[in-house]
This record gives C-alpha cells, structure tokens and sequence, in this order.
C-alpha cells in the first residue's frame, strides 16, 4: 500500500499522457454536465419555488422520485434508448462522452432542482410581496429573486458537480471506460483496481479528493466575498 | 379615490370592508386589536393579496404602494434598495439624509438591525411615487427619535398631494399624524371619524372599550 501511494504521488508530480487524457475526459463530462444541469435546473427551481400552479405539488413530487433514480438504471434507460435496438441508435451516441453528459444531466438536474426549490419557496413569497408593492414590474422582480438565490445558485452547483466528478454508475454502462475516449476518473478507478494496478487507481483518487476540496474552498470564499457585497 | 367594498376570507376569518373614499394630501390611521384585520384591509387595497370580490381599485384610477409589516431588505447596498423606486438620486439623498441612514447608505441591507431596515424599507417606499400609500406598521421597531423623524417624512409625503393609509398599534403615532383614525374590529370597520373626534367623541362602544385602554 505504501509503495502505491508513494507511486501514485510520483505519478501526479509528473503525469503520463494517460492520466491526463482522463483528467481532460472528466473535466470536459463534469463542467458540461454541471453547467446544463445548472441552467436547467435553476429556471425550473425558481419557478417551482415561487409558483402556486396546481400542478406544483405534482413536479414537485416526480422531481424527488427523481432525485433517488439509482444512476444504473439512469444508465439501463440510455442504453436501451441510444443501443443497437433502440430508438436513437442513428445518433450513434453510443460510448461517448456525449452520452455520458446526457447521462449525468439527468441525474443531476433533479438535485438541481430540489436545492433551488426548497430555498426559493422560502424568500420568493416575501420578495414578490415587497416587489409588487413598490410597483415594481415582474422582471424586476425575476432579477431580485436571482439577486437573492447568488448562494444557493453556488449551493446547487457545488452539489451538481461534485455528484458528477463521483458517478460511476450511468457513466460507465453509457460510456463503457474505453481508454483514451470515454475512460472518466471513476471508471479508470475501478478498471485499473479490477486490474490489479493501484498506482493509477490511488493517483486519481487523491485528485478527486483534492478537486472536491478546492471546489468546496472556491465556494465557500465566493460565498464570504457576496456576503460582504455593497 | 374611491376603495370599493369587498370581503376576503380565511379558513376562520372574515374581513368585510365597507366602501371608503380617500383624499390626496390625507393622512389615515387604522388602529384596532390584533387580528381585527387591518394588515389584511391594507393588503388587499394595496392589491397585493386578492379580495374575494377581485380588484378593490382600478389600477389606471390609482397607483397604490405598499410597505410591508415585514419588509425585505435585498441583497444590495440601502441606498441601491431606495433607488429602486426612487425617481431621481436627489430624492433618495433626500430621504436617506433625513431618516438618519446616510452613515450606513453603502452598507449591504441584508446586514441592517430590525430598526435600520425598517427605516430603509420606510425611505424605499416614501421614494416611489404613488397616488395612496399604504404603510403597515412602519415604525414597529423604532426607536422615538426615529419613529418621530419618519412621522415628520410621512407627513411630508403626504404634503406632496399623497394619500397615506398607516396601520399602527400607536394610538399616540395615529394622535400626533393621523387626519382621519379608522377603527375596526373583528374583521370590519367600526368606525371613522377626524382624529381628536373618534378619540374624544368614539361613537361605538367597541371603539370607546379599545380607547379605554389608552386611558382616553
């Protein structure tokens, strides 16, 4: 065990082309997949959090069956769609990093969604209050409510990644871990464990942790700094 | 202006209100018991909360704001959250200068205490130009010599041709600003009289009861 680790921090001081060629495989899939769920997820969060449609309750609903899907039948689901026998096999997605995206946005916008709703249902009621009675027009308001959600915009962000850089599940059934294409940080892990080789196993597993930890201080300091705004 | 009758119910509550005309240049003061209503009467004129009998006053008739019992201060500096009805700046200085916010004017509202920002959220809706404005217990959480400053500044406005509706639990605020005192009780108006006359001269027993209690 001390060998590997001792090989693995060897490795991330000076990285082979293969272990950047996950790196990159994994940034490209996570930020991509973090930023639509984000953009998705916010607008419907808001909505839902400031709306008093009928069928509020409803989506509400569906979205926290969502939340719990298991990624391996997220994954099961675009198999079935995007395989040989299914219906957009023209895309010819299959095995691709694009897949994967697909795969992650699903399973993180609905946690998107849930953060945004649960903390916008809170200050829209008072915020709409206040708006319409200093006569001020909906876009008005619409931009005051994301000028007060800033906090938890960087809340459901940090979940959305960091729930996307740690799936292993949908990603590896829609994107199979082939190497030097849709080979991700978790899939490799697993792959190269099952191999036998730790080295590179124990190397990505400290990048995680270390990406995990700079994410949550970028955050947190971004979090300090908006609190402080004038 | 003219506020039509109409009613709004709750689960254990009815508030029925009576036709009432307002005039511009007036002060009006509604006090009465907890519950009696009031908060809600102000809501529904201000067209914030729906009355069941729909709209109460036309909206090209009048433009009505409304202050808050609980005022939200945004996530901005004070003076950017009076300038979000202010018409020029000159106006928010004005105001700013004159409820005592000027040292504190670029500080985050959000970071305000309860009798700060209830002076912020009071100068954001005395900067916004509207035909009545409806201020539901704007000097709560002051101290006397803000609660007397903001009276000299709601006095003001409605020296500007304003129509101002004050919710208040001061008898002696509604004394010392009020033209008119609305009294209401157990979801309807009671009574409405000049001040020194519902005070001195209260018709209704129920209002000669809640006076008792001020000792008038």
């Amino acid at each position: 065990m001390k060998t590997s680790l001792i090989r693995a921090i060897n490795l991330i001081i000076s990285p082979t082309e293969e272990l950047l060629d996950i790196l990159g495989t994994t940034a490209k899939m996570s930020l991509s997949s973090s930023l639509i769920a984000l953009v998705i997820g916010v607008l419907i969060g808001i909505w839902l959090g400031s709306s008093k449609s009928k069928v509020k309750s409803v989506l509400i609903v569906i979205n926290r069956t969502l939340v719990g899907m298991p990624p391996v039948v997220c994954g099961l689901i675009l198999f079935m769609l995007f395989s040989g026998v299914g219906p957009f096999r023209h895309l010819q997605w299959m095995f691709s990093v694009q897949l994967m995206i697909l795969a992650q946005v699903l399973l993180i916008t609905p946690i998107v969604i849930s953060t945004m709703e649960t903390n916008i249902a809170e200050i829209a009621g008072p915020i709409k209050e206040n708006c319409r009675g200093l006569g001020l027009s909906k876009s008005q308001s619409l931009k005051l409510i994301l000028n007060e959600s800033v906090y938890f915009i960087f809340s459901s962000y940090l979940m959305a990644f960091s729930r996307a850089i740690a799936e292993v599940g949908a990603v590896s059934m829609v994107g199979g871990a082939i190497a030097w294409k849709t080979n991700v940080m978790t899939t490799a892990i697993m792959m190269y464990t099952n191999r036998g080789d730790f080295t590179l196993g124990v190397a990505l597993g400290i990048i995680l942790l270390i990406l995990s930890s700079i994410v949550n201080i970028a955050v947190t300091l971004i979090q300090r700094r908006l609190t402080n705004v004038n | 202006m003219l506020i039509k009758a109409f009613t709004k119910s709750y689960a254990e509550f009815k508030l029925t209100a009576r036709e009432m005309n307002y005039e511009s240049g007036k002060i009006y003061a509604f006090i009465g018991p907890n519950g009696c209503g009031k908060s809600t009467y102000a809501k529904c004129i201000a067209g914030v909360c729906a009355a069941d009998d729909g709209a109460v006053v036309s909206a090209d008739v009048a433009k009505i704001g409304y202050m808050s019992q609980a005022s939200f201060p945004f996530r901005m500096s004070v003076k950017k959250n009076i300038m979000l009805t202010a018409s020029s700046e000159e106006r928010a200085d004005t105001l700013i200068d004159k409820l005592g916010l000027a040292g504190i004017a670029s500080k985050n509202a959000k970071r305000l205490s309860g009798g700060q920002c209830a002076r912020m959220a009071l100068a954001r809706a005395l900067a916004g130009e509207f035909d009545i404005l409806v201020l539901d217990e704007p000097c709560a959480s002051m101290d006397m010599k803000s609660t007397l400053a903001s009276e000299e500044c709601i006095k003001e406005y409605a020296g500007s041709g304003h129509c101002i509706i004050i919710i208040t639990h001061s008898l002696a605020q509604a004394e010392r600003i009020a033209d008119e005192i609305i009294f209401m009780d157990g979801g309807e108006i009671v009574e409405r009289a000049y001040s020194s006359e519902l005070i001195n001269n209260a018709n209704d027993t129920r209002t000669r009861d809640f006076l008792e209690f001020f000792g008038k």
